[in-house]
């Protein structure tokens, strides 16, 4: 997929959606959803590229592949979170998208659980007891 | 040099980890994620710059995050594995549980019939057979058993040769009756039903030459009826080889 392609599908659909949402909002709604979820599909199959590129790097320095692992899942929540958040949004729906952009908040937070227990583990057992 | 080895490493894992993190900064998708993410990432850039201190302390810090991660990013899928997992281990326990007591069940079993027979016959058993098996209910049942009698007997037994296949089947009938009005279950074999004490008719007519004589007979229902009488074995189950004869049939 070019960028051109996905620029033109773009302004498609958002001429489409115009004109279709005088008469059948709800119409409007499902094309600007199945839009965004196209392209987004479209664009997915790029991200293993970049996530070869940090597997790479992160076998060739040594650190440990769970930190790659988390971070990658983190990005994975956030983009999902987002894509829901915006779409909920598009239908004016702002309480329900923030209430998903904070779900995707609250799991983020609970992957840095282990760290900071670690660390904190850590800083305890450091004192003299 | 081992020192200084370490020591490269280390910095090349921080150089790593803060590049990782600079790109999983670049390819959020808005600000509202950014400060989360950052939290998540600098916490990864601490642990890795403590790492020498973290590895000094206690040295298997590594696995125990990478356990705490993989669990806390897994556990509605994790509680459904778990829980099979435990029970898939359950069942492996209770199973080799129950092969050791069924090997404890015909070990006891074993001797106590040796003992009984070489007792009754005044002759030297060379070797009792107890082939347990398990009912659909889970109860314990004796499969067979086989008793193989040495003797001054045995010897002379293949000379003879005529009459054996009816003769066997006289022995068969015989002990039967006896079987049920005596069988009374003895305390330590309990989950035991049948013993078998006689020789199968397909054997005899593979192998022509196991064929007995009148007092191998005897011997044969002597045992069948004791072993029914004291066991509660089905005379059917039990058989009785002298001891040459069975080497023969091998």
């Amino acid at each position: 997929m070019d960028i051109l392609q996905i620029v033109g599908i773009g302004f498609l659909a958002t001429v489409l959606i115009l004109v279709i949402r005088e008469q059948k909002p709800m119409f409007a709604f499902l094309l600007a959803v199945f839009t965004g979820v196209g392209i987004f599909l479209a664009l997915i199959g790029k991200i293993g590229d970049v996530v070869s590129v940090l597997d790479d790097l992160a076998a060739r320095s040594g650190i440990p592949s769970v930190y790659l692992k988390t971070m990658l899942k983190i990005i994975g929540i956030a983009y999902i979170a987002e894509f829901g958040a915006q779409i909920v949004r598009d239908a004016g729906l702002e309480s329900i998208a923030s209430k998903i952009e904070f779900a995707g908040k609250m799991l983020i937070l609970v992957m840095a659980i282990p760290i900071i227990s670690v660390i904190v583990e850590t800083v305890l057992n450091l004192l003299p007891a | 040099m081992g020192l200084m080895e370490g020591l490269s490493g280390w910095l090349k894992q921080i150089v790593a980890v803060v590049l990782l993190a600079g790109l999983v900064d670049l390819l959020l998708p808005n600000k509202t994620m950014q400060r989360y993410v950052r939290l998540v990432a600098g916490l990864f850039i601490l642990l890795t710059v403590a790492t020498p201190m973290l590895n000094w302390l206690h040295s298997d810090f590594g696995n125990r995050l990478a356990a705490g991660l993989e669990t806390s990013q897994s556990d509605d899928r994790a509680s459904a594995e778990e829980l099979s997992k435990i029970k898939e281990e359950g069942r492996k326990w209770q199973a080799k549980q129950q092969e050791e007591a069924e090997q404890v069940t015909a070990g006891r079993l074993r001797d106590a019939i040796k003992e009984d027979v070489e007792q009754s016959e005044g002759r030297k058993v060379v070797q009792v057979a107890v082939q347990l098996r398990r009912s659909p209910e889970g109860q314990l049942d004796v499969e067979s058993v086989t008793v193989t009698m040495a003797g001054p007997e045995a010897g002379t037994n293949r000379g003879t040769g005529g009459t054996g296949g009816t003769a066997e089947a006289g022995g068969d009938a015989e002990p039967d009756p006896e079987a049920s009005p005596g069988s009374k279950p003895v305390e330590q074999v309990q989950p035991v039903a049948p013993v078998i004490v006689e020789i199968p008719p397909s054997d005899r007519a593979a192998g022509g030459e196991a064929e007995e004589n009148p007092a191998d007979r005897e011997t044969r229902s002597r045992v069948t009826a004791l072993l029914s009488a004291k066991y509660g074995v089905p005379a059917n189950r039990v058989q009785v080889l002298a001891a040459d004869a069975a080497d023969e049939r091998r």
